[in-house]
């Protein structure tokens, strides 16, 4: 069963230097219980995919022009004001990149946690703490921090209070934006362990957002690739690991010491991701790609399904 | 309680200064001697009267011996009254006060409103209104907007008193003048301060989180964004302080401002120092409060020192 479907998503984004097409035709599934992968080089549209999921894309300016976002069925770019507060937390939440922002500082943990748990579950005070302690604990985190002040912990203990506090109102979707991203290196490893864990615990879908392919390889179950507002390819994590079709993500697991070898030196992607404010014609890679023909550049790549899970957009595939 | 202890020594090494500049200020003013005594006073007299006054003495006793005295609650004698001007202070004090007062709750009332108003819409037409209001009250002097409002209020609509005090609607001018001139400051300062929080992640993870946008709004910005209006009271209270002297002038009001104005100009020195030494002090509580009340609000700054 799929809990989100996003379909042929055109979003634009209207600033004074005029329109930049940040998601172009974006299409994918999450299912109930797996954990979904969005990787790409930053600016590519990952973020601005994760906030039009959670129907926060009109606060950034970020216009949906065509396309739907099906969350159990419901379009959530039609949500109204009301259901959308509904929505938000309570069935369809977020991990944001950095713990020491996301929470205000002029409040305690646990005055925020209650009130989120009493915004989304008809509670009392009593009751809400209980089920503050319980969803902390399975974090890991101690009773006594809860009485702090954000200021007074450390990245890793607050993003794990986010996630206790995300998880207390057991969502159906969870969207990890980067959450490891900010923290120290020593425990970035540690949190992923424990996110994981909680994800089958708890029986929800992840949306897991990041750059780093050993992340994203070792949490994940599918896998999307997106490039300049696009995905390029979708499947499972053996299908992108051990066949990965486009020439893109080819070039990122080759850029990526991914086997854990040492190389002498990395390879890099020749070039740089283009220009948004241009709508592309053709392929978004081609000015990039060793195998681009001139019909790359002119006109869209098909889909092309490789195996039932396993799709990729380019134009060489197809013709084979 | 560090923070605040800090800020108690901070004030009264404040008040020390205070006190050196009123004297050193009201002694290089001239002798006094010569106001206190008529021009055909012999030689004699003039010596008699200096060495009661203690005025022969080095500065620093001098220093000492006002100090004592206005801690005895001793501020001297008004040279034109010959009351003691701790008297003459005393008896005009609670009107200032009471128009110090009612013109900050008004001010704070006023930021809260249109300062949130416009950071939420900026860019709105509300928004340039309100920034346009704003930018009038700071730049028209305060005399300017007073004569307008009496005009306007007080002579064509006849709906407020012009002058004096007793009843509310008295105070419903000078203080409300008086309030919006230092609201102004506090408005911008509190549209551009939310503005930023709005944008801030814990106000996206709020609203992310499910929570109402008036709980965003009046809970987590609010707080934030006040926070630094707080912190920059002290500017806020120096305007006060000098703005009341020119409205109780306007208005009439019977407080410190006007008797300040009036020994100005007929040169009453002990009457004026004795002023600018407890308007000071005022001021310096005021901002003192105000600390107290940041830390009440920020935890970090409860915790820092």
């Amino acid at each position: 069963m799929n809990i989100l479907e996003v379909k042929n998503l055109v979003s634009q984004l209207n600033t004074e230097d005029g329109v930049l097409h940040i998601i172009n035709d974006v299409s994918f599934a999450v299912k109930e219980d797996e954990c979904f992968g969005i990787i790409g080089e930053s600016g590519c549209g990952k973020t601005m995919t994760s906030m039009s999921i959670l129907g926060y894309s009109d606060r950034i300016g970020l216009k949906a022009v065509s396309g739907e976002i099906l969350f159990k069925g419901e379009d959530v770019l039609k949500f109204s004001k009301k259901r959308l507060r509904e929505y938000n937390g309570k069935e369809a939440a977020i991990i944001l990149q950095d713990p020491m922002q996301a929470l205000d500082p002029l409040f305690t943990i646990k005055d925020q946690m209650i009130e989120t748990i009493r915004r989304h579950q008809k509670v009392s005070k009593k009751e809400a703490e209980k089920i503050m302690i319980e969803t902390a604990e399975s974090l890991s985190v101690a009773k006594e921090k809860l009485n702090c002040y954000p200021h007074q912990l450390s990245g890793g203990m607050l993003q794990r209070i986010v996630g206790a506090m995300v998880l207390s109102c057991r969502p159906k979707l969870i969207i990890a934006d980067e959450p490891t991203t900010a923290l120290d290196v020593t425990i970035q490893l540690q949190y992923l362990k424990l996110l994981k864990r909680l994800q089958k615990e708890y029986h929800t879908a992840l949306i897991f957002i990041s750059h780093d392919i050993k992340v994203i390889s070792m949490m994940c179950d599918r896998i999307a690739v997106m490039y300049a507002g696009e995905i390029v390819e979708t499947g499972t994590r053996d299908d992108l690991f051990y066949h990965p079709k486009h020439p893109y993500t080819q070039a990122l697991f080759k850029a990526t010491n991914i086997d854990g070898n040492i190389r002498e030196r990395y390879e890099t992607i020749d070039g740089a991701p283009p220009n948004l404010k241009e709508e592309i014609a053709g392929c978004p890679f081609a000015e990039r790609c060793q195998y681009a023909t001139d019909a790359c550049i002119s006109g869209k790549p098909e889909v092309v399904k490789i195996n039932d899970e396993h799709t990729v957009k380019c134009r060489r595939i197809a013709d084979e | 309680m560090r923070y605040l202890a800090k800020k108690i020594i901070e004030a009264l090494i404040t008040i020390f200064i205070v006190t050196i500049i009123v004297f050193l200020a009201i002694h290089s003013s001239g002798d006094p001697i010569n106001s206190l005594l008529p021009d055909s006073a012999t030689e004699a007299q003039r010596q008699e009267l200096t060495e009661k006054l203690g005025l022969d003495r080095p500065l620093v006793e001098q220093y000492g011996r006002f100090v004592k005295d206005a801690l005895s609650g001793d501020l001297g004698t008004s040279y034109t009254s010959k009351r003691p001007v701790l008297e003459m202070i005393a008896e005009k004090l609670p009107y200032t006060f009471e128009l110090a007062l009612v013109a900050i709750i008004i001010a704070f009332i006023v930021t809260i409103i249109f300062g949130s108003l416009a950071a939420i819409w900026k860019n709105t037409i509300l928004d340039r209104i309100i920034l346009a209001i704003a930018a009038f009250f700071k730049a028209s002097p305060i005399f300017f907007i007073a004569i307008l409002a009496v005009q306007l209020l007080g002579v064509k609509l006849r709906v407020l008193p012009v002058a004096g005090a007793g009843t509310p609607l008295h105070l419903v001018m000078p203080a409300g003048l008086l309030g919006l001139a230092i609201a102004s400051d506090m408005t911008t300062l509190l549209r551009s301060n939310m503005i930023a929080v709005l944008e801030s992640d814990f106000i996206k993870f709020g609203r992310l989180r499910g929570l109402p946008e008036y709980k965003v709004i009046l809970k987590h910005a609010l707080r934030n964004s006040f926070s630094s209006v707080l912190a920059l009271s002290s500017f806020i209270f120096a305007s006060l302080i000098s703005g009341s002297i020119v409205v109780e002038t306007i208005f009439a009001w019977p407080g410190v401002g006007i008797l300040s104005y009036n020994s100005v100009i007929s040169r009453d020195f002990p009457v004026v120092q004795g002023i600018v030494l407890i308007l000071s002090i005022l001021t310096i509580l005021l901002s003192f409060t105000m600390d107290a009340l940041l830390a009440m609000l920020d935890p970090r700054i409860r915790k820092s020192v």
